[in-house]
């Protein structure tokens, strides 16, 4: 009942949350999508607070994706022991770098009273929730290694079974609860992303890198960017 | 009047029950084959796990079935029986997702097979799934012999250098081998000491069906192929017999990485003021 | 020949009295909202001082502005490729206490505090956090007239000697109130990821576009003007908008149009985008002079060609050739620009102010040879402190005004007095009868038509498709999306 519920029903609501309020909201309500920055009214504790968590959690978010689009090649990849001890030792030193992170940036908001109008619910439910979904990363990656192959061989497949739309959840029904908690507590960020200021990650700005720096607008639409 | 209804209904009732007993033991023969029998032999001796010949007579169907059903919970619970038996097996029979209605089914089969399975050929071994008659049929494979190739072959698919040809997960994954050049895993048991505890028939048969939580959804449709078995028994042997140190240099490299970065988030705190 | 059209400001600082009735009318109409209440896109500053934010200037900090990197320009903050690694925490980004933490005061309690002893007093809240504040530590104008310590003017980036400040007898004070430059190169433009900020190309207004913006700030600390600032509530980026909807209606900027000394000038300006490229590689003492030369004069029909082509309608044109700031800016050449040496080009220009019109205390601090005005060696300000603040360090482009603004007073002075001044101290300086006449009406009886020329903007000729049926009689319905309309309209005009 319980898997069932957090393997079946919560990714397909999370998706269509992530999908369908996303682009309801890109198309409607541009005004609010922002990375809602503070470093403006508090940046000590910020540098070590967004750039562990930044630096940290990114390289991880692609860690876990990776392994989706090209399984073979990370197994293969993998199958060197030192190879995989380093890359290990690496996901978990950036793991412990995010926790650390996430936990400033919570303790930022907690403390610092200038922080106290410019913080919302929604920025508590995030922090919280990423840092139950960081803490549980980091115990998995410590004591219930190595994850990056069970993750390959178990959630992997059950991730594809999720995208052909015939879930199976016998891969994950019995892994320890924590694994449970940090697959529910994924799904739960997914579905919530769209409502916060984690929207900001939808949106990678590489296109300026290519542009020449300036930048005209003329009414009737004509777009112009010169070089000077 | 109602005399009559009582004791036709109750005919029925016991024609019913003897009817749906025979069905379940049908299918409980095949449940034991697919689940239990690369462990558990019928009058064939103690394999992995104690010979099942008369068990329902020595044990209660309740107690059969919980062991089935919750073996964990009972080894929690102190149950003494249960105590005894992870003592002298050196393991605890592990949860193999068995429902309730069907480790009656295996019950109602253990029950009733005792007498055929008697009078079958005794010598039949663990052989799991070899036969849908009896679980008598195929000989015992010769014990595996360590050879160097076979240890060099053995490591490569426990480490996962050398993929299983159906594609199925390295053992390095979960478990823990201690064994030189091998940083196993810690989400499941460690293997180091399976051999001694399940001796050569047990551990192929363990390999055949890999029926364990997790892993058995993992390899349903990539199983061990032809040839793969004995590398590894040769390798699990051998561990055993090394007794090898563990290593555990993991968390340190990880913890290493960390004060690397700190240390990197602190020098360039500095540059930029 | 690449003729456009930019709208501009000009400000007499001579006349500027500090009274900060500009930077209440802008505020009262656009940055009133809750996140905004630290910013003043007008601002006044005392001279010398640390200005706001404070030491805005010093780009060693905050890293704004352009730098010569090369044969072409770069960002001073970072080239584009560390844009993305510093997303996360932009190391120059000013704090909010280089602003200052916005304050409001406790009314209520004046009236609703309970009954006691003593006199209850409105305590001072802080607008972003609401919780009150012990002590007020600073606002945008905390130096306002020298006040305070002096350590305020101590700290001018641009003060040539610490000393001048420090003894009443080399003292000196001016006033330099500030908009959004609108610059011809803008940094803030160029450093944004999301291209939130853009140049308009009709009249060159800078904007930041709400809907694009992500909250990234890095036009934040690229504008060496620290004119963009960081809304912590909506979580964008903010500036002067050189209010564009009163502008477009033929209406002058709130700050000009509320200024008491009648100090600011708006007009056209043609420049050529062509000539920008080479402008910007001058070096820091050439850059004013480049800059005039970016400035095409009106009345060239080759200029009037070439801005035809670019979609410059005949009353902008007109608007040109009547253009204040062309005739302050170039014709008279008595108007400089604000830091030329940050290399965006700022469109916002400055007449310099002679303030106080005093000579330094001592054996020269008496009358002098042009009546009661002294020459410019001898002036209280340095003109090396002006030297730094508008012409990149140049002496002598200031000095060049200078003499203009002094000859003008010693003239004037003798017309006005009967005593017709010496004819020699026009032409010294640069200029003849009919432009002194001409500087001195702008600068004193000049009507608000003449100080500000505001063409139309004929929205409803360059882009009709966008206003059709939003306005009259019958059922409205808004037009479906402006950005499709854009397109389809995007390859008739290339």
């Amino acid at each position: 009942m319980l898997n069932t519920l957090i393997f079946v029903a919560l990714p397909y609501v999370a998706l269509a949350l992530l999908f369908g309020v996303s682009i309801s909201r890109y198309l409607t309500n541009r005004l609010t999508w922002s990375a809602y920055s503070t470093e403006l009214l508090e940046r000590n504790l910020l540098y070590w607070g967004s750039n562990p968590w930044h630096y940290g959690i990114i390289p991880l978010l692609f860690a876990h994706l990776i392994p989706v689009i090209f399984a073979t090649a990370v197994a293969l990849l993998l199958g060197n022991q030192a190879t995989l001890l380093i890359l290990e030792g690496i996901a978990l030193g950036l793991g412990l770098l995010a926790l650390l992170g996430i936990l400033l940036l919570l303790l930022r908001r907690v403390n610092s009273s200038i922080l106290k109008r410019a913080t919302y619910f929604s920025d508590w439910l995030i922090l919280i929730l990423l840092l139950v979904q960081t803490g549980t990363g980091v115990y998995m990656s410590a004591f219930l290694r190595w994850g990056s192959l069970w993750y390959l061989h178990a959630a992997v497949p059950y991730f594809r079974s999720i995208w052909y739309c015939n879930p199976q959840v016998e891969y994950l029904a019995d892994f320890p609860p924590v694994v449970k908690l940090h697959v529910a507590c994924a799904m739960v960020i997914l579905a919530v992303l769209p409502f916060t200021k984690l929207v900001h990650l939808l949106y990678l700005p590489i296109d300026f890198l290519k542009d020449a720096p300036i930048l005209y607008r003329w009414r009737g639409g004509r777009v112009a960017k010169r070089e000077f | 009047m109602a005399k009559i209804v009582w004791i036709v209904g109750g005919g029925l009732c016991l024609l019913l029950a003897s009817a749906v007993a025979t069905a379940w033991a049908e299918e409980g023969k095949e449940l034991f084959q697919g689940k239990c029998s690369s462990c558990h032999s019928i009058g064939a001796g103690p394999g992995v796990g104690p010979d099942l010949k008369g068990v329902t007579a020595r044990r209660s169907a309740e107690w059969l079935v919980r062991i089935i059903t919750e073996p964990n919970k009972l080894t929690a619970e102190k149950d003494p029986t249960q105590t005894a038996l992870v003592k002298q097996f050196g393991m605890e029979m592990p949860n193999l997702g068995v429902n309730r209605e069907d480790a009656q089914r295996i019950v109602a089969f253990l029950g009733g097979v005792a007498a055929p399975a008697a009078a079958g050929a005794p010598e039949g071994a663990a052989g799991a799934g070899s036969g849908a008659e009896t679980p008598t049929a195929a000989p015992p494979p010769a014990p595996v012999v360590p050879t160097p190739a076979l240890l060099t072959k053995g490591r490569a698919l426990f480490t996962g250098a050398a993929r299983f040809a159906k594609g199925g997960a390295p053992c390095v994954s979960c478990h823990r081998l201690r064994y030189p050049g091998i940083e196993g895993g810690t989400l499941a048991a460690d293997l180091t000491d399976i051999y001694t505890n399940m001796g050569d028939a047990g551990v192929r048969g363990v390999l055949q069906s890999l029926s364990f939580p997790v892993m058995k959804r993992v390899y349903a449709d990539r199983p061990l192929a032809e040839g793969e078995a004995e590398p590894l028994i040769a390798l699990f042997k051998d561990a055993s017999a090394r007794h090898a140190q563990a290593s555990n240099s993991y968390p340190f490299i990880g913890l290493g990485f960390f004060v690397l970065f700190i240390v990197a988030a602190i020098v360039i705190r500095r540059r930029i003021r | 020949m690449d003729v456009r059209a930019q709208i501009v400001m000009a400000f007499h600082l001579d006349k500027c009295i500090g009274c900060h009735t500009c930077s209440l009318a802008c505020k009262n109409i656009w940055s009133d909202r809750r996140g905004t209440e630290y910013m003043w896109w007008n601002n006044v500053e005392t001279r010398p001082g640390v200005g706001y934010p404070k030491r805005w200037e010093d780009q060693e900090r905050f890293r704004g502005g352009w730098k010569i990197d090369g044969k072409k320009v770069t960002l001073k903050s970072m080239p584009k490729g560390r844009t993305l690694a510093n997303l996360f925490f932009q190391p120059n980004l000013p704090r909010i206490e280089d602003y200052y933490e916005p304050f409001d005061f406790d009314y209520g309690n004046l009236a609703g505090a309970p009954e006691g002893n003593d006199q209850p007093v409105a305590g001072a809240l802080s607008q972003v956090s609401g919780e009150p504040i012990e002590q007020i530590k600073g606002s945008a104008n905390w130096d306002d007239d020298l006040g305070g310590s002096t350590l305020y003017a101590e700290w001018d980036p641009n003060l040539p000697n610490r000393e001048l400040v420090q003894k009443f007898d080399t003292i000196f004070m001016q006033y330099l109130p500030r908009i959004c430059n609108h610059c011809l190169h803008p940094s803030c433009v160029a450093s944004c990821p999301s291209r939130a900020l853009y140049k308009r190309g009709e009249d060159g207004v800078v904007l930041v576009d709400q809907n694009t913006c992500r909250g990234w700030r890095f036009c934040v600390s690229a504008c060496p003007y620290k004119k963009v600032y960081f809304n912590w509530k909506s979580g964008k980026a903010e500036k002067c908008i050189f209010c564009y909807p009163r502008v477009e209606t033929g209406q002058v900027n709130a700050c000009a149009q509320s200024c008491v000394g009648r100090i600011r000038f708006v007009g056209v300006v043609l420049y050529d985008a062509d000539l920008v490229e080479a402008a910007l590689l001058k070096k820091d003492a050439e850059l004013v002079e480049a800059m005039r030369g970016l400035i095409m004069d009106p009345h060239d029909p080759q200029v009037q060609q070439s801005a035809a082509r670019n979609g410059v309608s005949m009353q902008w044109l007109d608007a040109a050739k009547n253009s204040p700031i062309y005739a302050l800016v170039k014709k008279f050449r008595v108007a400089l620009p604000l830091h030329p040496e940050f290399r965006t080009l700022p469109m916002t220009w400055y007449i310099p102010s002679l303030a106080p019109v005093l000579s330094v205390l001592g054996d020269t601090h008496r009358l002098l040879d042009q009546g009661i005005i002294p020459k410019v060696e001898n002036l209280r300000v340095p003109v090396q402190y002006l030297a730094r603040l508008l012409a990149g360090g140049n002496g002598a482009v200031v000095e060049e005004v200078m003499q203009k603004l002094l000859a003008l007073r010693t003239f004037m002075r003798g017309e006005n007095l009967g005593k017709p001044a010496d004819p020699e101290v026009l032409s010294r300086a640069g200029l003849d009868r009919e432009a002194a006449l001409q500087l001195y009406r702008l600068f004193t009886t000049a009507g608000f038509n003449e100080r500000n020329v505001i063409p139309p903007q004929q929205r409803e000729d360059q882009a009709p498709e966008l206003r059709r049926k939003e306005a009259g009689f019958g059922i409205l319905t808004r037009v479906k999306s402006e950005r499709t309309d854009l397109t389809q309209r995007g390859g008739k005009d290339d």
